[in-house]
């Protein structure tokens, strides 16, 4: 029984030294800098030094954050702009890798993939000033366009209710392309004689799709759904600082902006790390949730 | 083949054309207009005059950023960093993601490990503690400082990782019986299947590595060792934070507000940073390709 | 075997520990510059550089080794040494400064416009106390600085004691004016209003009409806001509320009222008739409806594109945004005082004096008084000396080369340009002004008329500029109003502050779309004040005290 351990420990052995370079790598600069979380707990003055005599306040600076009039609207503005760009930031990605996967000349293919791709590099300050443009109610295409059609006019950026619909659009159309390059790559790691077998079978294209290429791919749209939930509190800064508005705040105001609005008087490190914490917190526990529930219900464990 | 599809087939694959046709014109539209703004004069494009083709055409935007030595620097510096970064990032990927690709049965601690490193996504204390590890490194104004925080990208080692995971286990146990060891099986067998989601993450490492400018600004204390990014962050002034930055030099204000880049300026920069990925990219596309051969595998 | 995992992990583990604790704790220390004394050994001084897309290095110069480098070298035998230099156009130098001071690596010498920052470091114990070099060491030129902007130096001073040497400003351009494009007002047949009545019926006359000449009527607007509604910027409503006694200014306008208690210009009971005018003029679509979409730089596209010609503004509305105009069509916006109201006086609200810049000293540097025998140098080479020095350097934003200058904008010398463009000379100007005085000619007589500084200049210094409405009109009318808010702020106010902000600009908003009705301001005032206002109001009186 000891020469069986011994065995297995020699077995993993090479595991452990390939692993020894990143994990002390991560150890010194994410964990180093993670404990750098303290100043969530502390009235953080900066002129104080970083390991000076800050002082210790425990839980108040969460208790300010919390107390704060209008932040369960903020928090629940995040969570749904979150949510739906996660859900969207799945479906359409996988959507589209399907769809070009279908496209049987290489060279369309590839134009078509790359073309796609662009919008993820635009900044939103950029993109903004186009929205901006784009979405205007007496003049932007879209609304000419839908008046053409008889519909009436969309103030999309200045009408609360309209707001977080087009951030979440907006910002899905502006990542599938990036966000397909994963699902693309899976999709060529699927065995072609299953396909073959399927055509044998008489299996017409979207019999194929749902028995073969979605499950071929399904633990990396449950990888990405998974470690999307680490965003579920992000609702997207740079994108709606640029284009929001106090007409939308109500539905349009997030964790970031709120707490950016926060710092802008003075350098809040405690008050924003504190929110940061939170963030991190919360992503923390629906992570851990999802990862069990994708281990309960399909044996997969995500990582 | 082809002659053989059905008739609801072939419809399909013309809508099914013509719709990501439409959707691949509607994501380069805006490209065209920016690309269109960075060689227009700066008056037409404050008056909106601009869409899809240049008005006034000029170089002025391009040759006021490219023009100091300072951007060429800049230049050399995010290169570098991007040829030794990306390799430093796909070995670490590679040697991180092999072994907790195995099962707890070849490998028992490494549910320890992935949520070791999945937990380093969750929690970032921010500016000051990151600066601080930093500096307490040694690494300020050294080009290491943009290559040794970020060197484990966690999520592409994750995605390397379940591709890994997802092949077939056959592959591997035909290569133990022929006697590799695992440093074998990793070189002879799993890479060469692996090459999509290399070239994937690959290309992610690639764009992270060129378009990071917030490293480049905070590690580095002269200007000389910023990387391209932070340069042009410097160079072209967005009027919004801009005029967000100097309330206090209200004064003096009038003076700057003449420094407040044109539309155009931001254009060309924007244009700049993304010429070498869409360079890139289509080089690495020839690898998404690739795939299994299951004929290669011996029963 | 699980313990030989461990014992194979730890050692890593703990050497990691080590080396990061160990780092931390050996306190870098490398801003002392103190090997030199009187004798003939040169002393060094680090310093903070701060960049941004306007400086300039000419010649050969970078930032170790530059004209102004060897001139304090050569005049003074002080080595100066960068310790960082940042951009102070965007957040960066903000960041990098704080990340600096809390790694304890402070240069012997930088700037901040952050209030806080300084008042921290000051309270902390890590700024030198500059009186004493300054009383010993400063010119006599230098020291009337002191005496002219006295409220800036008291800014600076906590308890008596000089912290920093602060930006050498007087507000007092921070008026607002309202800007009205000249071709409109042809072809309206319309004169530039001095009512609010009038400026009401302009406002239709552009909205309905067609004053751009293309043949379309009403694909102008009448009256352009931006979504900000209060910061000092182009399309604000400040001006507008000014007409109705509200001194507003962006977001912390503190001030003593007529009876000497301390309030806050959006609590005011006439805000209320201002939002009531605004939100009927809105109503009736004088004001571009859209205009909660768009901050100032949207509405530049709209200006440049000829679709605004009437709007409040500040002063420099020649450099920005309506320079695009002129370039585009030739077409002069300019600034007139702003319209009053019968029944009202009107009230221009500006910043203190005492928040600005601040050049800081370290504690521990060992020569504080060679900050100030370089501000000599300085105060004596660009204001003192020859025009060739002058232009070397000050000119083409030369001044930040030195590690302290004196920080003195432009605007400051209105009043002596205005006697100098009587007088018909620049002779008696301050080497400072002299530009601006031949900017402003050249622009006039046509020689400089493409020009952009020309242009800029000539919008806010000629007799038809904007500042000098504020020195003939706003000033003798006794209309300008200071806020009392300096560098001390109350804890109750920065903890509250963006919740407070946040609830005016969407009250403000609501009733000018009439989502809301004006008398939901009353409640809005109730609610300001329970929500930390009345506390902050409280704070403030005792920590500004009435004179």
């Amino acid at each position: 029984m000891f020469a069986a351990r011994k065995d297995k420990m020699l077995r993993e052995l090479p595991l452990y030294i390939m692993l020894i370079p990143a994990v002390v790598l991560v150890f010194i600069y994410s964990y180093g800098a993670m404990a750098g979380v303290v100043i969530a707990f502390q009235k953080f003055i900066p002129a104080k030094g970083m390991f000076g005599d800050q002082q210790w306040v425990g839980w108040k600076n969460f208790q300010t954050l919390f107390s704060m009039p209008n932040i369960w609207p903020v928090i629940r503005n995040t969570v749904v702009i979150a949510f739906f760009k996660l859900i969207g930031g799945v479906i359409v990605p996988v959507t589209f890798a399907l769809l070009l996967n279908e496209i049987r000349n290489l060279f369309t293919k590839r134009i078509f993939q790359t073309m796609v791709y662009l919008p993820h590099f635009l900044s939103w300050v950029i993109l903004s000033g186009i929205l901006i443009n784009l979405l205007s109610p007496s003049e932007g295409l879209v609304n000419i366009f839908m008046t053409k059609l008889g519909i009436e006019p969309i103030f999309f950026l200045g009408n609360a209710n309209a707001f977080p619909a087009t951030m979440i659009v907006t910002d899905i159309w502006k990542n599938f392309g990036f966000g397909s390059v994963i699902y693309l790559a899976a999709l060529t790691s699927i065995d072609p004689s299953l396909y073959e077998a399927a055509v044998i079978d008489g299996a017409n294209r979207w019999r194929q799709t749902w028995h073969i290429t979605l499950p071929g791919i399904s633990a990396f749209v449950v990888l990405m759904t998974v470690l999307g939930l680490a965003n579920i509190l992000n609702g997207g800064f740079d994108q709606i600082y640029n284009m929001y508005s106090p007409v939308v705040y109500s539905t349009g105001d997030i964790l970031d902006t709120f707490v950016f609005r926060l710092g802008i008087e003075q350098a809040q490190y405690s008050l924003s790390t504190a929110a940061g914490l939170f963030k991190s917190g919360v992503s923390l526990v629906f992570i851990v949730v999802s990862y069990y529930l994708a281990d309960k219900f399909t044996g997969y464990r995500v990582f | 083949m082809r002659s053989m599809d059905s008739l609801p087939r072939k419809i399909f694959l013309v809508c099914n054309t013509v719709f990501l046709l439409v959707a691949a014109l509607v994501c380069i539209a805006p490209f065209i207009n920016l690309l269109a703004v960075s060689f227009s004069d700066k008056v037409a494009v404050a008056a909106g005059e601009v869409t899809f083709f240049p008005v006034g055409f000029t170089l002025v935007s391009y040759e006021f950023i490219t023009n100091t030595s300072k951007f060429f620097v800049s230049l050399m510096i995010s290169i570098k960093r991007t040829l030794i970064g990306v390799p430093f990032n796909l070995l670490l990927i590679i040697l991180t993601a092999y072994p907790l690709s195995k099962s707890r049965r070849d490998f028992s601690a490494r549910s320890i490990f992935s949520w070791f490193f999945v937990v380093t996504i969750l929690f970032n204390a921010g500016l000051i503690p990151t600066y601080m590890v930093v500096r307490n490194t040694g690494l300020i104004d050294s080009i290491w400082a943009l290559i040794l925080p970020g060197a484990v990208p966690v999520f592409s080692m994750l995605v390397v990782m379940n591709f890994m995971r997802s092949l077939p286990k056959e592959l591997l146990e035909a290569a133990y019986i022929d006697g590799a060891g695992h440093v074998q099986t990793l070189l002879r067998v799993v890479l060469p299947v692996s090459a999509p989601t290399i070239a994937t993450v690959t290309l992610f490492a690639f764009v992270d590595h060129w378009n990071s400018w917030f490293d480049g600004m905070i590690y580095m204390n002269r200007i000389e060792n910023y990387p391209l990014q932070t340069y042009l962050q410097t160079v072209v002034v967005n009027p919004e934070e801009f005029i967000r930055n100097n309330t206090d030099l209200s004064g003096n204000l009038s003076k700057y507000l003449s420094m407040v880049s044109a539309r155009t300026t931001g254009a060309a920069q924007m244009f700049l940073a993304m010429v070498p990925i869409l360079l890139v990219y289509p080089y690495l596309q020839k690898y998404f390709t690739t795939g299994l051969v299951m004929g290669s595998v011996k029963e | 075997m699980k313990n030989r995992v461990i014992t194979r992990v730890l050692p890593l583990v703990i050497l990691a520990i080590i080396m990061v604790f160990s780092a931390a704790c050996s306190g870098n220390n490398n801003s002392n510059g103190s090997d030199g004394d009187s004798g003939g050994k040169p002393i060094t001084l680090s310093w903070a550089v701060q960049t941004a897309a306007a400086s300039k290095l000419l010649e050969d110069d970078t930032w170790e080794n530059n004209r102004w480098s060897r001139l304090i070298k050569e005049r003074l035998n002080i080595d100066l040494k960068v310790a960082f230099s940042a951009d102070s156009s965007t957040d960066a130098y903000k960041n990098k400064l704080n990340a600096i001071i809390a790694s304890g690596d402070l240069p012997d010498i930088f700037k901040t416009q952050d209030a806080n920052v300084f008042l921290q470091l000051a309270q902390n114990g890590q700024l030198a106390d500059l009186s004493g070099v300054f009383d010993k060491y400063a010119s006599d030129a230098v020291k009337e600085y002191r005496e002219r902007f006295a409220d800036a130096f008291a800014g600076a001073s906590i308890d008596g004691k000089l912290y920093a040497i602060p930006a050498m400003n007087d507000n007092f351009h921070q008026a607002p004016f309202l800007w009205i494009r000249e071709d409109w007002l042809k072809n309206t047949n319309s004169k530039p209003p001095t009512t609010i009545e009038e400026m009401v019926a302009l406002a239709e006359k552009f909205a309905t009409g067609d004053p751009d000449g293309n043949g379309v009527n009403g694909d102008t607007f009448g009256l352009a806001i931006n979504k900000d509604l209060v910061n000092q910027n182009h399309g604000s409503i400040l001006g507008l509320v000014a007409a109705f006694g509200v001194p507003g200014h962006g977001q912390n306008m503190f001030y003593r009222d007529d009876k000497g208690n301390m309030t806050f210009s959006w609590i005011q009971p006439n805000v209320k008739a201002a939002l009531s005018l605004l939100a009927d003029m809105y109503n009736k679509g004088l004001i571009n409806k859209e205009f909660t979409a768009k901050n100032e730089s949207a509405l530049v596209e709209d200006i440049t594109s000829g679709k605004i010609g009437m709007a409040y503004g500040s002063n420099w509305g020649t450099w920005y945004p309506y320079n695009n105009v002129y370039k585009k069509d030739g077409v002069i916006v300019h600034p007139y005082p702003i319209p009053t109201k019968s029944g009202y006086d009107y009230k221009v609200g500006i910043q203190s004096n005492a928040v600005g810049q601040m050049t800081m000293v370290s504690k521990d540097y060992k020569h504080p008084e060679a900050v100030i025998q370089i501000l000599n140098l300085y105060d004596e080479v660009v204001n003192n000396s020859t025009k060739e020095d002058y232009q070397r350097y000050w000119a083409d934003e030369q001044y930040r080369l030195s590690p302290i200058y004196i920080d003195q904008p432009g605007e400051v010398y209105a009043a002596d340009l205005q006697k100098a463009f009587a007088k018909g000379s620049s002779e008696d100007l301050p080497p400072a002004a002299k530009p601006l005085y031949d900017y402003t000619v050249g622009f006039e007589d046509g020689s400089l008329a493409k020009d952009d500084n020309a242009f800029g200049t000539w919008g806010q210094m000629s007799k038809s500029g904007s500042l000098p409405i504020v020195l003939n009109k706003y000033i003798p009318d006794n209309a300008i109003v200071q806020s009392i808010l300096g560098i001390e702020r109350p804890e109750v106010w920065l903890t509250n502050v963006a919740s407070l902000d946040t609830l005016m600009i969407t009250t403000f908003t609501d009733i000018i779309m009439g989502t809301k009705s004006v008398d939901s301001f009353d409640s809005f005032v109730q609610q300001w004040l329970k929500a930390g206002g009345q506390e902050t109001l409280d704070e403030l009186d005792k920590m500004y005290p009435a004179k």
